[in-house]
């Protein structure tokens, strides 16, 4: 399986994003260790240059991940789904073995950090002293080896796969009668409604929490801060979830039909694309407002992080509506329809 | 009352600090400079003057001290913003002037310009209206090397002008240049007072800091001022 051509240009570009990565990280360590923005010496300015050269390298490696993910995406929703047994969408393709959800799951918090960690080398670029430098690059240091992970899991995922095997698909996995084997499964005992109200409710407290960053002052803004990751994680999860115990029976229009893979197809004008896009950008956008609020702390960049966090917070209510109006929409639209042949 | 457009307080910069080859260029040097003001250090050859004339053109950092160019306390920027301070707030004209052979004149006082985003309109505007201001509008269109020294000076000054900057560095700026030739540089620096330019000029020639022009002198030896005056 892994001589396949897709996978093959999948985990060379992968590797590439490993390589640089990894030669960021080593820049990054003399950074993080002798940063000295006071200093006139040469090892400052060059230090300085090798900042510029890191931070490069993390663009193209974010440039490399967006690719790959969405060639991951490709490959295992239309490409290995005919090869192997049993296997018609990406549920299937991911339910090969032990790793598809997990190489999934890595891949993803790979991209929401390597974002994160972009939107960090922005604020400190704001300011002429570079305060978050020394931060920045920890961070950095912190993400090489979850790249590394990532790529071992998925090298050893497409290594794996046996396409004899029978694998089983969306219809059993996402089978809301009974706990099923993936990352979801756990959740599958959770009854539709319920996940269906938590998304309403997450939704508003998304908003609420845009609200005190965006209109309150000291300790209640400093709460938005601390509350905007727990809710943008919760809500990404049971945005999930809803999908696929709800929505995604609407946007399939069968009462059946579970796969939160299949609406990334045509027949169903990619709307999974959209929807992904949205549910990426509102997590980002909540934990970047952690992340500014954190880097508050130090006074030389508090109006620039909290103009910042200000930004995350609209960027985080804009997405989070604009997911919500869209799955409701989708819902009222296929309910006035059968209303209507009624 | 002019206001202070460059204040250092106790500055100090040492070159390879703590290797045996050290140089302490500048020490302990505080001053400051009033928009519109025409100031020469004047010095012997390794005095510190051009080290003074970086720290406070932004090119390179002190050790240690302040340094307030335009209301920003620059000494602790990193490299990238002291490049787009210095690209909007400062002109330098070398001591050999440092201008591209193989391009024209016109090209060559385009250069600092580009980088500040303009609209071609705008850099034509600003690159015909210095060339007209210091006579080399009608050599626009010649290669360097077939300009005269008297030329090739104003060209280099036009090129430190054209991106409108509030202070002019010089350093030595006559130091290839006939007394003729000298003389009709202290006129241009003469007019640019008129504009409203802050100058300031490292030299060792009499003719520079002789002039009427000059609002003050400041005496260098080994990194210290020794004298200030007008």
């Amino acid at each position: 399986m892994i001589r396949d051509s897709w996978i093959i240009s999948l985990l060379l570009s992968e590797f590439i994003s490993l390589v640089l990565i990894f030669s960021a990280a080593i820049l990054a360590i003399r950074i993080a260790r002798k940063w000295n923005i006071s200093s006139s010496a040469k090892e400052q300015l060059v230090l300085e240059r090798k900042s510029y050269l890191v931070s490069t390298i993390m663009m193209y490696v974010f440039s490399f991940e967006m690719v790959s993910m969405w060639l991951f995406v490709i490959i295992v929703n239309d490409h290995l789904p005919p090869i192997i047994k049993g296997a018609m969408c990406g549920t299937g393709s991911l339910n090969a073995n032990q790793f598809g959800w997990i190489v999934l799951d890595l891949k993803s918090a790979e991209f929401v950090f390597l974002a994160l960690w972009l939107i960090l080398h922005h604020l400190d670029r704001k300011i002429p002293e570079y305060p978050l430098t020394r931060e920045k690059n920890i961070f950095l240091l912190l993400l090489a080896p979850l790249v590394c992970i990532a790529f071992t899991i998925e090298a050893l995922y497409f290594s794996t796969i046996n396409p004899n095997i029978i694998t089983t698909c969306c219809s059993i996995t996402f089978d809301t009668t009974a706990a099923g084997s993936s990352s979801v499964g756990i959740f599958s005992a959770i009854p539709e409604g319920i996940i269906v109200r938590m998304f309403y409710g997450l939704s508003v407290a998304a908003l609420m929490t845009d609200g005190l960053v965006l209109y309150s002052k000291r300790w209640m803004r400093t709460t938005g801060y601390v509350l905007a990751p727990i809710t943008g994680v919760a809500h990404f999860i049971i945005v999930f979830l809803a999908i696929v115990h709800h929505y995604a029976k609407y946007i399939y229009g069968m009462p059946n039909h579970h796969c939160p893979f299949d609406m990334l197809w045509k027949e169903y004008y990619f709307v999974g694309y959209l929807i992904y896009a949205l549910l990426f950008l509102s997590v980002i956008s909540s934990l970047s407002i952690c992340v500014t609020g954190l880097a508050r702390r130090k006074q030389v960049i508090r109006f620039e992080a909290t103009s910042l966090s200000r930004k995350a917070a609209i960027w985080n209510a804009g997405s989070t509506v604009a997911l919500f109006v869209l799955l409701v929409c989708v819902e009222w639209i296929w309910n006035a329809a059968a209303l209507q042949i009624q | 009352m002019p206001e202070k457009i460059i204040v250092a307080d106790n500055i100090i910069k040492i070159f390879d600090e703590g290797q045996p080859n050290e140089v302490r260029a500048v020490q302990s040097v505080s001053l400051c400079v009033f928009e519109g003001e025409i100031v020469a250090f004047r010095g012997p050859s390794g005095s510190g003057k051009t080290t003074l004339l970086s720290l406070l053109g932004c090119m390179c950092k002190p050790t240690s001290g302040e340094i307030i160019v335009c209301g920003e306390r620059i000494t602790k920027w990193s490299e990238h913003f002291l490049t787009m301070f210095r690209r909007k707030h400062i002109g330098f004209v070398f001591q050999n002037f440092n201008l591209i052979e193989h391009l024209t004149a016109y090209q060559n006082i385009t250069v600092p310009a580009i980088p500040l985003g303009l609209s071609f309109h705008e850099m034509n505007l600003r690159v015909h209206k210095w060339a007209e201001i210091l006579r080399v509008d009608h050599r626009l269109a010649f290669p360097i090397n077939l300009l005269s020294g008297g030329e090739i000076q104003r060209v280099a000054i036009a090129r430190a002008l054209v991106a409108e900057p509030e202070l002019i560095f010089a350093d030595e700026p006559t130091a290839h240049l006939d007394t003729k030739l000298s003389n009709e540089l202290i006129e241009i620096f003469s007019n640019l007072k008129d504009y409203g330019k802050t100058l300031l000029i490292a030299t060792h020639d009499p003719i520079v800091y002789g002039s009427k022009i000059v609002s003050r002198i400041i005496d260098f030896r080994d990194g210290h001022i020794v004298e200030s005056g007008a």
